[in-house]
């Protein structure tokens, strides 16, 4: 009888520890919480504010920005990027656009700050970088986007010589089966062969695509068809990159284009391909805190630049779901972009923890990642915020 | 995920000549501990999404969890003897345990469960559920219960694997 009792109850201790075993052992290390936060238009809205306030607050007169803060030590680290510069203007004119206050103005510098720069190349013209011998392609894919982006908001054609200028230029960079040369060779006057970037593709893809939008029919199509269909179907493999590259400028390449054709299969195919590679690193970045037990379980949290290109990411394929339907799931792409933007605004210092610094203006409306911030920081993040505002307003 | 999948997932998770192994009751005590497990399954089917939410946890992410954990449960019941058959209270008691607990509502079978649910919704799981479990109440001769769990142990690892994509390269 003793035996039979002990055998009940010891089935029993058994199945409850592995119960408990199993379901402490999950939640600690596989399925631990993703805090993706609930976030308000109006909230993300003030988000993307005070990085523009960031923004105005931190560009000097002639329109370059701090390019690298470290915020502990109030120390300017120094250094700068063009593409970045580009990138972080045409951010600026999506605040504008949704009517974020000194936006306009702030990017406007940010474009004189472009335009004095311009130099003749491909047929066209480029942005150059002075000093250097040859010219990353970058810069010039996104100022033409910001300019298209100006002009969508102001109406203006100012820029409009510029625009084509920058198109031939980067049309003159793509090779016959799309793939972008990464730099341009200011004393051949020619692309620097054999030499391609991870995301100049992508860019160059996007505002070739947007300038088919802004003058169809001038030739800018067919050349953004051709590096969508390398971006879609070549390149990972011709460029040897593995893992295939999270390239949210294809993402907002294949938006753009969808705005003005409908996508063919191939191209829905790399949106859906893009979201499974956007979506896992969006889930396990919200499971990762500044807490000892997660730095060890996920690692350290990403860069603000990180998550909010994911963000960008995210939008694109959303934008692609309302102009084509729920293509291969991709309306999950609200989800996940409800979910960054409400990881950047839980990660953006706001004016009051920005107290506790040296500078707080210089700390203000930024992310940090070791207590240091780069440019990119903001022109990623910000971006991410004012996309999702559309997905957040239409209550998807 | 279609019915036809969530049907084999229960079973292989079940693991019905495997969980008949381990049960010396007669049949219609298993097939009553049957019953009462694939009551605590549908429960647990109904609240998943409710359920997942309160964790934080998104569809996803709880399937990379039950790719995981079948992977090892699979590989667990391919290499290890079938389990001897243990003592249980006596007469219908015995529906309660051993056969509901701590043989048949298993942790893992309570992981698909909420993940199925999310993923093909309770019918799927309900009807799922009913066919894995009731197999557990048909008699097995001996001679087959090794074969029959070596191909539930196998079934289950290869729908690890597929449950672990699927939730990987998820948006």
């Amino acid at each position: 009888m003793n035996q039979y009792r002990s055998t009940i109850r010891g089935r029993i201790r058994l199945g409850a520890i592995t119960w408990v075993a199993f379901l402490v052992g999950l939640r600690l290390l596989i399925l631990q919480p993703e805090r993706c936060g609930t976030v308000t238009a109006q909230e993300v809205r003030a988000a993307a504010l005070a990085t523009v306030g960031w923004l105005t607050v931190n560009q000097a007169d002639d329109g370059e920005w701090l390019y690298r803060y470290d915020a502990p030590a109030g120390e300017d680290l120094g250094g700068y990027n063009i593409t970045r510069h580009a990138g972080l203007t045409l951010s600026l004119y999506q605040a504008a656009a949704e009517g974020l206050a000194d936006a306009l103005a702030t990017a406007d510098r940010g474009s004189s700050w472009l335009s004095e720069r311009l130099v003749e190349a491909g047929g066209g013209v480029t942005v150059d970088e002075p000093g250097a011998s040859t010219v990353p392609v970058g810069a010039s894919a996104l100022w033409a986007v910001a300019l298209a982006e100006r002009r969508f908001l102001t109406g203006e054609d100012d820029f409009d010589d510029v625009l084509r200028g920058l198109g031939t230029f980067l049309a003159s960079q793509v090779e016959d089966n799309g793939a972008v040369a990464e730099r341009w060779d200011r004393r051949d006057d020619a692309p620097v062969a054999g030499r391609y970037s991870v995301f100049y593709t992508g860019e160059a893809y996007f505002a070739l695509a947007r300038l088919e939008r802004v003058f169809p029919g001038e030739g800018f199509g067919p050349v953004a068809d051709r590096v969508g269909h390398y971006l879609a179907t070549e390149r990972d493999d011709a460029e040897d990159r593995f893992p295939p590259v999270s390239d949210h400028w294809a993402a907002y390449g294949l938006a753009e284009t969808a705005s003005w054709r409908g996508l063919s299969a191939t191209e829905q195919e790399y949106a859906v391909r893009l979201g499974e590679i956007f979506g896992p690193q969006i889930r396990y970045a919200s499971q990762r805190t500044e807490s000892w037990f997660t730095h060890r379980t996920r690692g350290r949290q990403t860069l603000g630049a990180g998550l909010g290109t994911l963000g960008e990411g995210t939008t694109s394929l959303w934008t692609i779901t309302q102009l084509e339907g729920d293509v291969g799931g991709l309306e999950a792409a609200a989800e996940r972009s409800h979910c960054v933007a409400g990881l950047l605004v839980e990660r953006q210092i706001d004016a009051v923890e920005a107290r506790e610094f040296q500078d707080p203006e210089r700390v203000a409306g930024a992310w940090f990642q070791f207590g240091v911030t780069q440019m990119d920081d903001q022109q990623h993040t910000l971006s991410a915020l004012l996309r999702t505002l559309p997905i957040l307003e239409a209550g998807t | 995920m279609s019915v036809w999948l969530a049907i084999v997932l229960l079973i292989a998770v079940v693991n019905p000549a495997r969980r008949r192994a381990e049960l010396a009751n007669g049949t219609p005590v298993i097939a009553a501990g049957a019953v009462l497990t694939l009551g605590a399954v549908a429960l647990l089917g109904w609240w998943g999404n409710g359920l997942i939410d309160a964790l934080d946890i998104s569809a996803p992410t709880l399937r990379v969890g039950v790719g995981l954990v079948l992977a090892v449960g699979g590989l667990v019941d391919l290499v290890r003897p079938l389990p001897g058959r243990g003592e249980g209270v006596a007469g219908m008691g015995g529906a309660v345990i051993p056969v509901f607990f701590p043989v048949l509502f298993r942790p893992e079978l309570a992981l698909v469960a909420v993940s199925v649910s999310v993923d093909a919704g309770l019918g799927a799981l309900t009807v799922a559920a009913a066919i894995g479990l009731g197999l557990v109440a048909v008699p097995t001769a001996q001679r087959w219960a090794r074969p029959l769990n070596v191909v539930a142990a196998t079934a289950l690892i290869v729908l690890a694997v597929d449950r672990l994509i699927d939730g990987v390269f998820a948006l």
